[in-house]
């Protein structure tokens, strides 16, 4: 089956407000644009100059997978240990996580893009029903003060710049569709109406507060007296923009390393020595 | 074959730490928090179900003391026998004991714990004991909301507001409740500068029209014996721009007995309020009514 | 060579095995047939009365006459004694000249019900015929459908001990060829001693290990003439009243016959319905466990208190509760479909007082378990087909271990691992999930909503080249 370019913009979508939500607690709405303009920069140097074909790049795309893993594992679990499962271990969570990344990394790149695609039609129905859910709660007065306010600009853009590079060198090398300057944009849209809908709705100090303002703005809502306490769905978009972003790096580096490996019988053994070293070092990192 | 292994294995590391019955939870409905003496005194109420009687969430009180937040709680679980929930909490209640330092050691204790939502309501009441034990928590928030949907005398305010309040370094109000053979609603208190201040009657309206938090209220004017006018407010916007306040407001005559026109009503209005808002700020105030109802032209 | 020695040696002597001599005019004609599978009518009227007038007629050659003459429509001349063989146990009636030249003529007797209603695919609009258990019949009920020269057959006999006919249905420009040569080659490869039924077939035809179905039994004539038309092919097997549909997606399970007979907007409204079952089917006796144990959280604190005070009486905990209704209620299905009517409306109040009220004022699950159990039970009903609420079944079972474990993250855990099975399986090669994981905008106007297109719809470009309809 051949990739369709739609599928591909999807998961770029998809990976792309993963990566969004789970760096919100650092960013500001200026710190938001400057780094989607250099990251767009960015980009285009790398489309123009053909930087895909070297075999320098692709060793570093396989890296910077390595450590994104390692990182966003052990906050993922924390996500979990916190606001789902509050008095499990973290050990238990993280090894049944990895165990489900390592499931779904192994049944090759089709059906990893056909599972984004099923979740993507109920992603996109939450994220549509989250706006039209927390609109009452909006309180406008929330935005007029010093929304452009910021702490360090310049340690933010760099670090979010990074964040913004590293779903485009996930998805479209491994695909052969050409990237477009429309999704990027659609991206930067939502990212920008998500964090204007989650500064609007709890005010900039109570943002800075909590660790997952995303999830604190549906522990307002309180419709028709009975639909309450809802935030264990959204909590559910999280997970599944982490847990994609999260097999698509662990599969870049199985890809990485298929190439060079030929045997089965080797690849076998490297891939489970992976799975132990990527558990044991994302516990010690914490 | 190899995935029946691992879910077994799986099933037997995790020892199914976070099972709990439904049964074995100490569902705490009502907080209430007081210092003596440098020590906590909480007083909870925790739902009972052998007492069902009506559609009311049926509650009984306990009471702990201790010297901080935590062990109050773990107090509270050794006295209960049952894992304390707080996840469905409605309602915290303090005195005016509770100063900047323990309003503080408050708000870090909740925002620390995972398990508790800061969508309770916040109230003041200076005889928490006996609240505690003979109220039901819907009386409380019937008063509150309705009182400030319909009165506007009073502000609902929710552990959100009391948290944004604190860091933001702005005054926090909060309801005050009394007791005396029913549970009423005693005007607002002020937290500013460490204490707490009174506020009661009119000059909650006023102060609302400050916050713009003004829901609906009603005013009425005596212009000779037994002949009133009385206004009903239905909508009001305050908006604070740099050199002045711009308040509109929506206004139904319900009762017109003097005859006035609408020029003398917005006059009379007008300067009501104005004079009681000069009292809250220097900025210059323009106010623009639209009034609808029975007038002579 | 002595045939009929060799035929009385073989079968032992057999009681339904009738020899028949006649001379005429120093021929001797034996006729062969098997009792139990021939009409004697026919063979009266086709074979005895004919050879009765050939006594006064004197016509040298018998072979011609028999060929060109008898009133019957098939008749052939056989080479061996293997021919022989397969056309007598076939029902043919075997006619031998002067022990050297063998015909056989068809004279079977017909064993089956006539054509009935359907019995589990109902609908409330369209035709209601089924398929029998004879494969001429359900050919025709095709036949009559589909008047085009392009409906074309493959035949195949399989089973050593059956020779059951199966053959192979597909109309010509529009079906992908490689599909059909696929599947006689899986079908020429089957060795087994017998087919007894078209589900026999099933384990050699379906190619994937997962739980899901992806063939399809039907047993309505409109359905299979309908999938023909897609360009999937129809397998038809003798002595079975379900034909299978070959390659069989996700998705056609959500549909039936009558979809097409209505409106599209109520259409719309059922399909949505359908899949909102299947949901809840697998998801909701989990998703109660899960909330009450491990997450109380996201319920309001009136049905908190309520769930207490109900199982504050039950002494197992949530899961071993979900799981004894849920063995409870198979049972009961499984009692359902075996009982004879006449003892069934005991039966069946017995087995709901006793679920129901008995249970719980005897303190053993609590009325909440009940209602969930019921309602995902019976919203797992709302598929068509048999095995795909079976496999349900499965889905159901894991996902409430796993939310017991777990709580809210084993629910995602279940929902990545259902996701996982069904994207990965795949029929005859093609994605299971068709217009909904591989995107085809286009399909989906008849996927789960159906959307009336202007002009016709396109063929399905996976299953057929040929796209414009009508052509």
């Amino acid at each position: 089956m051949k990739i369709k370019k739609i599928e591909t913009r999807i998961t770029y979508f998809i990976i792309t407000i993963g990566l969004f939500l789970l760096n919100i607690k650092n960013l500001t709405l200026l710190s938001i644009i400057i780094s989607n303009i250099l990251s767009l920069l960015f980009i285009f140097l790398f489309e123009k100059l053909n930087l895909s074909k070297f075999k320098l790049t692709k060793f570093l795309i396989m890296i910077i997978s390595f450590i994104y893993l390692l990182f966003n594992l052990n906050n993922i679990t924390i996500f979990i240990g916190d606001n789902i499962l509050r008095e499990y271990s973290i050990i238990v969570i993280s090894l049944t996580l990895l165990f489900l990344i390592f499931y779904l990394a192994n049944k090759g790149y089709h059906t990893l893009i056909k599972v984004i695609l099923l979740a993507t039609y109920f992603i996109i129905f939450l994220i549509f029903i989250s706006f039209l859910i927390t609109i009452p709660y909006i309180d406008l007065s929330n935005l007029t003060i010093n929304i452009f306010k910021t702490n360090n600009l310049f340690k933010e853009t760099i670090l979010y710049t990074f964040n913004l590079i590293y779903p485009y060198l996930l998805i479209y090398p491994l695909s052969n569709t050409k990237f477009k300057v429309s999704d990027f944009l659609v991206t930067t849209l939502f990212q920008i109406l998500i964090y204007l809908l989650i500064i609007s709705i709890l005010g900039l100090t109570l943002e800075s507060i909590y660790k997952y303002p995303y999830i604190t703005i549906f522990k307002k809502v309180s419709l028709f007296g009975f639909i309450e306490r809802i935030e264990i769905i959204p909590s559910l978009n999280y997970l599944f923009c982490f847990y994609f972003l999260l097999v698509l790096s662990y599969y870049q580096i199985l890809n990485y390393l298929s190439l060079y490996i030929k045997k089965d019988k080797n690849l076998n053994i490297i891939k489970i020595f992976l799975f132990l070293l990527i558990f044991l070092v994302s516990l010690a990192i914490q | 074959m190899k995935k029946l292994l691992i879910l077994i294995i799986i099933i037997f590391i995790t020892g199914c730490d976070s099972y709990i019955e439904l049964n074995d939870l100490a569902i705490i409905n009502t907080i209430g928090l007081e210092k003596e003496n440098n020590n906590y005194k909480l007083y909870a109420s925790v739902v009972d179900i052998t007492e069902k009687e009506s559609l009311d969430i049926p509650t009984t009180s306990y009471q702990v003391t201790g010297t901080s937040l935590n062990q109050i709680i773990d107090n509270l679980s050794m006295s209960l026998n049952k894992k304390i929930y707080m996840s469905h909490l409605n309602l915290l209640i303090i005195n005016d004991s509770i100063k900047t330092k323990e309003l503080e050691e408050i708000i870090n204790f909740f925002l620390n714990n995972n398990e508790t939502r800061e969508d309770f309501l916040v109230v003041n009441c200076n005889n928490i004991k006996d609240i505690i034990k003979k109220m039901k928590f819907q009386e409380i928030n019937d008063l509150i909301e309705n009182n400030s949907r319909n009165a506007s005398e009073t502000i609902k305010t929710t552990m959100y507001d009391v948290i944004k309040n604190f860091y933001d370094k702005k005054n926090i109000y909060l309801p005050s409740i009394i007791l005396d053979s029913s549970i009423s609603l005693d005007g607002i208190k002020e937290f500013k500068n460490n204490k707490y201040k009174e506020i009661k009657g009119e000059d909650i309206i006023y102060l609302n029209y400050f916050l713009n938090k003004i829901d609906t209220y009603k005013y009425s004017y005596t212009c000779d014996d037994n002949k009133y006018l009385y206004l009903n407010i239905l909508e009001s916007n305050t908006s604070f721009l740099t050199k002045e306040l711009l308040i509109t407001n929506e206004i139904k005559v319900i009762t017109n007995d003097c005859n006035y026109n609408k020029d003398k009503i917005e006059n009379i209005f007008n300067t009501n309020l104005k004079t009681n808002l000069e009292k809250l700020t220097n900025k210059k105030i323009t106010i623009k009514n639209t009034i609808r109802g029975t007038y002579e032209n | 060579m002595d045939y009929i020695e060799k035929l009385k040696q073989e079968s032992n002597n057999s009681d339904d095995y009738i020899y028949k001599e006649i001379k005429l005019n120093k021929n001797i004609v034996n006729t062969i047939n098997i009792e139990t599978i021939t009409s004697s009518n026919d063979i009266n009227d086709f074979i005895l009365k004919r050879i009765s007038i050939l006594n006064k007629l004197n016509y040298p050659n018998l072979e011609e006459f028999f060929l060109n003459f008898l009133p019957s429509p098939n008749i052939s001349k056989l080479k061996d004694y293997d021919e022989l063989k397969t056309k007598l146990l076939n029902g043919y009636t075997i006619i031998i000249i002067n022990k050297e030249s063998i015909l056989a003529v068809e004279t079977r007797r017909d064993l089956t019900r006539g054509v009935a209603e359907a019995n589990y695919e109902k609908t409330i609009l369209g035709p209601k015929d089924a398929f029998i258990e004879h494969y001429n019949t359900n050919l025709g009920l095709i036949r009559r459908r589909i008047k085009n020269i392009n409906l074309q057959v493959k035949t195949i006999d399989t089973g050593v001990y059956t020779k059951t006919k199966v053959g192979i249905l597909y109309i010509k420009g529009i079906v992908k060829e490689d599909l059909v040569n696929k599947t006689y080659k899986k079908l020429q490869k089957i060795n087994l001693d017998g087919i007894i039924d078209s589900n026999y077939l099933k384990r050699y035809l379906n190619s994937s290990k997962s739980l899901f179905p992806t063939l399809k039994g039907t047993e309505r004539p409109d359905l299979a003439s309908e999938a023909l038309l897609e360009g999937k092919i129809i397998i038809v097997v003798d002595n079975s009243p379900e034909v299978l549909i070959l390659p069989t997606f996700f998705i056609d399970f959500f549909h039936t016959s009558d979809d097409y007979y209505q409106k599209p907007i109520n259409v719309t409204f059922i399909r949505i319905i359908r899949l909102l079952a299947f949901i809840i089917a697998i998801f909701f006796p989990a998703l109660y466990v899960a909330l009450t144990t491990h997450n109380p959280d996201s319920m309001p604190i009136n049905l908190l208190i309520s769930f207490k005070t109900q199982r504050m009486s039950v002494p197992f905990p949530a899961f071993v509760e979900a799981i004894l209704m849920i063995i409870a209620f198979e049972i009961l299905r499984e009692s359902d479909i075996r009982i004879p009517s006449s003892m069934g409306t005991a039966i069946s109040i017995l087995g709901g007082l006793v679920l129901g009220d008995a249970a719980v004022n005897a303190g053993i699950v609590s009325p909440i378990m009940i209602i969930v159990v019921a309602i995902s039970a019976i919203s797992g009903l709302l598929v068509q087909a048999i095995e795909a609420i079976n496999s349900i079944r499965w889905y159901r079972f894991l996902l409430i271990i796993l939310a017991s474990i777990f709580g809210y993250y084993g629910i995602f855990i279940g929902i990545i691992f259902i996701l996982i099975n069904l994207s990965d399986t795949k029929s005859e090669d093609k994605d299971y999930l068709y217009p909904f994981a591989p995107i085809n905008l286009e399909e989906q106007k008849d996927g789960i909503l159906k959307i009336n297109t202007k002009g016709n719809k396109l063929r399905n470009p996976i299953l057929s080249n040929n796209k414009v309809r009508g052509k």
